[in-house]
């Protein structure tokens, strides 16, 4: 039997890509009604990773009045409800890359005010956390450069389509860039 | 007497091995027969692919996808959702999507032609451009057009059979032989059963063999639909949209249950068999 395993590794492999373990479940809101004192520090145990479609926090900006639910992945049906986190990077906590795609029509429009200094809170299902606006700027989509999925700190990026008066597509994005003040760490369940 | 005895015995155990080789290539035949009626009667039938894209719900799925698709755009690109629904009015993705299934079975492979799709979204797109009295300048034109574009490749890519150009082929080469190879089945069938019948001029000993080969088909063809379900987990593919995976996973169900039919009408005939078998025993 061991001898037939280099030859069906392979096929197994691609059986694993394209099926999952269990079919999809409906996407939940695992935000809403939790208790006022989400853990700001410390660490966090993550029991349930979110799914495509999960209502998983909120964003707000002060400074500008920019107040968006979060939910994850970045398709049309979440950036319709409002602003999605990049499902090929991290959620807040992981101390890696976040990166979050609002409408430049709808719920980040407000993302034009942001400069450098202002804060940016996250609340989450397992922690609130805090970012400082470092930079920003207007770069094309396709430029790779925009963001760095390399990094290993935690770090956040808001970016929306530009110019947010602009009428059809446009090849250009606002990009605001975060780095992390507080906010608890990940520790996944076993 | 010990010679005839010797040969008398030889014929005995020769028309037992054929019988057991015969029953053996019956249940076979049967089995083969049933398959290929299954795959004639679901992979080269027109009409169970549309039953599927009916009965799958693809043309709710896929409208709301086109509508997520379309607010999701005109966020982005500075146009209200009203105006970006009213590019789908007068459309009807499951219709488009029938016709596409319908154009899989033709002589040559072909697709609907949604080429009309882009124009007449733009021209809606620039006549609210207009009704907001705002002037267009080259910029402005550009970014609308490729809205159009975006909005037309997303509609078109709901219209259409996935892998045409692999499928076609396939298809068209499995209509042209079923009928020959359903004939020679059936054909090999009849031949078992003659055969059966010929060697035995007790039809009892006959009935008993038959009754293995087709008892043994129903078996196979009981057996087939949930190996079949198990060796392809269908509702945990990994697919986007969710409107094509239910559809591929739908049509693929469908495909497996098919067989049951004809589990049902073999498992039948080997119960009469079987019980003409026992009647005839205790004449």
């Amino acid at each position: 039997m061991l001898a037939f395993a280099p030859v069906v590794s392979p096929y197994m492999g691609l059986a694993r890509l394209l099926f999952t373990q269990e079919a999809a479940p409906a996407p939940s809101d695992l935000f809403t009604g939790l208790a006022d004192d989400l853990a700001r520090s410390g660490i966090v145990t993550l029991s349930q990773t979110p799914q495509t479609g999960d209502k998983i926090g909120q964003i707000d900006i002060a400074d500008t009045g920019l107040s968006a639910p979060v939910y994850y992945g970045d398709g049309s049906a979440q950036l319709n409800q409002g602003a999605g986190v990049y499902e090929g990077a991290w959620i807040p906590g992981e101390g890696r890359t976040v990166l979050v795609a609002g409408h430049a029509g709808t719920f980040f429009r407000k993302l034009e005010g942001v400069q450098p200094g202002m804060q940016i809170t996250f609340a989450t299902y397992y922690g609130q956390y805090v970012y400082e606006v470092t930079k920003v700027d207007i770069l094309e989509a396709t430029d790779d450069a925009a963001y760095d999925f390399a990094r290993t700190d935690e770090n956040l990026i808001l970016y929306t389509c530009y110019p947010f008066d602009m009428l059809g597509y446009t090849p250009f994005r606002f990009f605001v860039y975060a780095e992390y003040v507080s906010g608890p760490v990940i520790e996944r369940a076993q | 007497m010990e010679h005839s005895d010797n040969t008398a015995g030889r014929r005995l155990l020769a028309r037992r091995l054929f019988s057991i080789l015969a029953a053996w290539l019956l249940c076979v035949f049967v089995t083969l027969l049933a398959g290929l009626a299954v795959v004639r009667l679901t992979l080269c039938s027109p009409g169970f692919l549309e039953r599927q894209i009916r009965d799958c719900g693809y043309g709710a799925l896929a409208q709301q996808e086109l509508q997520d698709d379309y607010r999701s755009y005109g966020a982005a690109g500075g146009f209200d959702g009203d105006t970006m629904l009213g590019l789908l009015d007068g459309r009807d993705i499951e219709a488009d999507m029938m016709a596409a299934a319908a154009m899989l079975y033709e002589d040559e492979p072909r697709s609907p032609d949604y080429s009309h799709l882009e124009d007449e979204m733009y021209a809606a797109l620039m006549d609210n451009v207009a009704a907001r009295n705002i002037r267009p300048n080259e910029e402005i034109e550009t970014g609308v057009r490729t809205l159009a574009q975006t909005c037309a490749a997303s509609y078109a890519g709901r219209g259409v059979i996935p892998f045409l150009d692999s499928l076609h082929p396939v298809i068209a080469a499995v209509r042209r032989v079923t009928p020959w190879a359903l004939t020679g089945l059936a054909a090999g069938a009849a031949v078992c059963l003659w055969l059966l019948a010929a060697l035995h001029r007790n039809r009892r000993a006959s009935l008993a063999y038959i009754t293995q080969g087709l008892t043994g088909a129903a078996l196979l063809l009981c057996a087939a639909a949930p190996v079949l379900h198990w060796l392809v987990p269908i509702q945990t593919l990994n697919l986007q949209p969710a409107s094509l995976k239910a559809l591929l996973a739908g049509y693929v169900t469908a495909l497996f249950d098919a067989v049951w039919p004809f589990a049902a009408v073999v498992a039948v005939m080997a119960a009469l068999c079987g019980g003409l078998y026992a009647l005839s025993g205790r004449k």
